[in-house]
């Protein structure tokens, strides 16, 4: 499992990093299913079936669809000649590593014992990955959930807004 | 046996909830209502969509007036309404009663549908209404999506117009970036401490601070994870607070949106962020894992230093008005970092009044907009007095409330604030934050003498005039909703300078039902 974890890492990492550096739009798209794919795996990983296929379904299916189709519609082959600041990149850096020395700071020195809930690996596999999801989304998150299908109403109102050429 | 329901479905429970978040659901219903007149097309030409949203808005002061004194639950602990949030829904719902009022005359300027607009901006309150009474992490972060996500179109709203645009992809993308660290945050805290409701975060931390069994050697894992959630965490709402570090966007976005939402953005955001910040405030940061009073001490000095020598170098009024709103953020802040119920209270009754001075001095602005000034330049504005001596006075009132001059509610404000903060022995701070006001009293004062200097003969009045046309800014339509909302404004600065003790009893009031949580 171990082994597992650190593949997938590497592959996140790397099809990440590739996803920035990429001069050719359409590889960078296809760099970033890739690392979908990675994060899917650390899903299976936790024990969250339902979450992984999701990640596949909703982020590499359907919103990489729509990014290639940007992409196809635009006609964007190559990105010629991006203007980099000398400062820019040399203050990114240093913004880079020192988030990076904090996060690996804090992940030492920090708690070996974490606190647990109730649904442990043991419950979750005894009634279901996606039972346990729907029981929280409309219990507990109802209120959450609901607000989010009105946010994601209002940004669809937002894109037609914007998009349209005569209202 | 017979009870088939259980306890968690039952009655009284979903009444309750249902309940605790009728002010929200009365604007979220007439949003949609507003909404659906773009169906019918003369409709949505018509003045429907203004009046009714004002009706709405009517509506859930009216509720939220009858639901005080109550104290509910709703929704397994994930929205809360108690006297703290009787106070900032009205400040809220007022903040965009004032909005709504100032909207009318602005947007019909352009080539743009209103029905739309209206109900993004009742969607946008019903948003900060429910970040302020949202009581668990993961809806703090919708809320605070939706709330942006609305003011990213508002932001937007006038298409074709280069500065709009600009300013609402800017806003986007450093909002999004905000949000990041805002939900980072909150995995961290959720990571250190196994709960997502702010109370049982208060409870769990009190517990383990004030634990007889070896309380350091449990916090000395959990720390570290906590405190670098929640400096994340504060990361995000600083954005939403324009404070310093964080307030890049703040003079773009101010400059950029139409000048209503300016409005809002500067009163009801600010509130709702502050409102939410105050809370998470006092349940969670107050609880020593590091000391974040000296975080936020440094920014609040940060703040209130850039914004004033910004706006100082600044010549034009809209962005002056983005300037001074990071100064105010961080004069706000010293109440919060004051603690205590006075120090609570004193930031509550400043954010009041920072509502009615912001709103009005921008009200006043788009009456400039609307009338021959087109461009905003502080030169401009010298003799309009002569012309428009009502809307001078107004705004001259509103300039020195925002300076801080006896007799306005903006005095009063600051007096509670800093009070309270050397009250708590913050000596220093009062200090720097006094030089700052009286340094910021300068370009307030400065826009007062201009308004009231002679008009010079100069050259350039051509030159604005066509400025003025390519703005699409020329009908000089003054309605009575502008003078309504100049005159709300007004009275309520007036009255909460000379008497303010209503107001402070209200916040006292409110500050009590916070600290009691």
């Amino acid at each position: 499992m171990e082994a597992l974890f650190y593949i997938f890492a590497f592959i996140a990492i790397f099809s990440a990093l590739m996803v920035i550096s990429m001069k050719n739009p359409l590889t960078s798209a296809l760099y970033l299913v890739l690392c979908f794919f990675a994060l899917a795996g650390f899903y299976v990983l936790l024990d969250m079936q339902f979450l992984a296929v999701m990640q596949i379904l909703v982020y590499a299916g359907a919103i990489m669809v729509l990014v290639v189709l940007v992409i196809m519609l635009l006609n964007i082959s190559r990105l010629n000649a991006v203007k980099t600041d000398f400062h820019q990149k040399i203050i990114g850096i240093i913004i880079a590593i020192v988030l990076f020395g904090e996060i690996v700071i804090y992940t030492v020195n920090g708690m070996t014992k974490k606190p647990t809930g109730i649904f442990t690996h043991s419950v979750i596999n005894k009634i279901g990955n996606t039972q346990v999801i729907g029981n929280f989304l409309f219990t507990k998150y109802t209120l959450s959930f609901e607000i989010a299908s009105i946010l994601l109403f209002v940004a669809i109102i937002g894109a037609y807004l914007f998009a349209k050429k005569k209202l | 046996m017979h009870n088939i329901m259980p306890a968690i479905y039952g009655l009284n429970s979903l009444e309750k909830s249902m309940l605790s978040i009728i002010p929200e659901a009365v604007v979220i219903l007439f949003a949609f209502i507003v909404l659906f007149l773009t169906f019918f097309e003369k409709i949505a030409k018509s003045k429907n969509s203004y009046y009714l949203s004002l009706i709405g808005i009517a509506f859930s002061i009216l509720y939220v007036v009858m639901l005080s004194g109550r104290n509910l639950t709703g929704f397994y602990g994930s929205v809360v309404f108690n006297g703290y949030d009787v106070f900032l829904f009205i400040a809220i719902l007022l903040s965009g009663f004032l909005t709504v009022l100032v909207s009318k005359d602005y947007i019909e300027n352009f080539d743009l549908p209103y029905p739309e607009f209206y109900s993004i901006i009742l969607f946008g309150i019903s948003a900060m209404m429910f970040l302020v009474a949202s009581n668990n992490l993961i809806m703090v972060f919708i809320s605070l999506e939706f709330m942006s996500i609305c003011s990213y179109i508002l932001t937007g709203y006038i298409r074709g117009n280069a500065r709009s645009t600009e300013a609402a992809l800017k806003y986007l993308i450093l909002g999004t970036f905000a949000s990041a660290f805002l939900i980072f945050g909150s995995v961290f805290i959720y990571a250190a401490v196994g709960h997502l409701n702010l109370n049982s975060i208060h409870t769990y931390l009190e517990n383990i601070s004030y634990g007889n069994n070896g309380s350091a050697s449990i916090l000395s894992g959990m720390g570290e994870y906590l405190s670098i959630g929640l400096l994340l965490f504060m990361v995000g709402l600083a954005f939403k607070m324009s404070l310093f570090p964080f307030h890049a966007w703040t003079p773009d976005a101010y400059d950029g949106a139409p000048t209503p939402i300016t409005s809002f953005m500067a009163t009801g955001i600010k509130i709702a962020a502050f409102a939410v910040f105050l809370r998470i405030y006092v349940l969670i940061y107050n609880i020593n894992v590091i000391n974040f009073n000296d975080i936020l001490w440094v920014l609040a000095v940060l703040s209130m230093t850039f914004g004033n020598i910004a706006a100082i170098l600044s010549a034009n009024v809209k962005r002056l008005l983005a300037y001074s709103s990071i100064a105010q953020a961080g004069y706000i802040l010293i109440g919060i970092i004051g603690g205590g119920f006075y120090g609570y209270s004193g930031t509550l009754f400043y954010l009041f009044t920072y509502i009615f001075m912001t709103a009005g001095a921008f009200a006043v602005v788009i009456i400039f907009e609307n009338s021959d000034i087109a461009s905003l330049d502080i030169k401009n504005l010298s003799g309009i007095a002569y012309k428009y001596p009502f809307i001078s006075a107004a705004m001259a009132l509103f300039m020195l409330s925002l300076a801080g001059i006896p007799v306005t509610g903006g005095f009063m404000g600051k007096f509670y604030v800093f009070s309270a903060a050397v009250k708590s022995g913050y000596y220093w701070l009062v200090f720097i934050a006094l030089l700052n006001s009286a340094f910021a009293a300068y370009y307030y004062i400065k826009i007062i003498v201009k308004m009231y200097m002679p008009v010079k003969e100069d050259s350039n009045v051509s030159c604005i005039a066509g400025e003025g046309k390519n703005y699409g800014i020329v009908n000089g339509n003054i309605s009575e909703g502008i003078i309504l909302a100049v005159i709300i404004c007004l009275f309520f600065t007036l009255i909460m300078g000379v008497y303010p003790q209503i107001f402070i009893n209200f916040a006292n009031y409110s500050a009590a039902s916070l600290a009691s949580l």
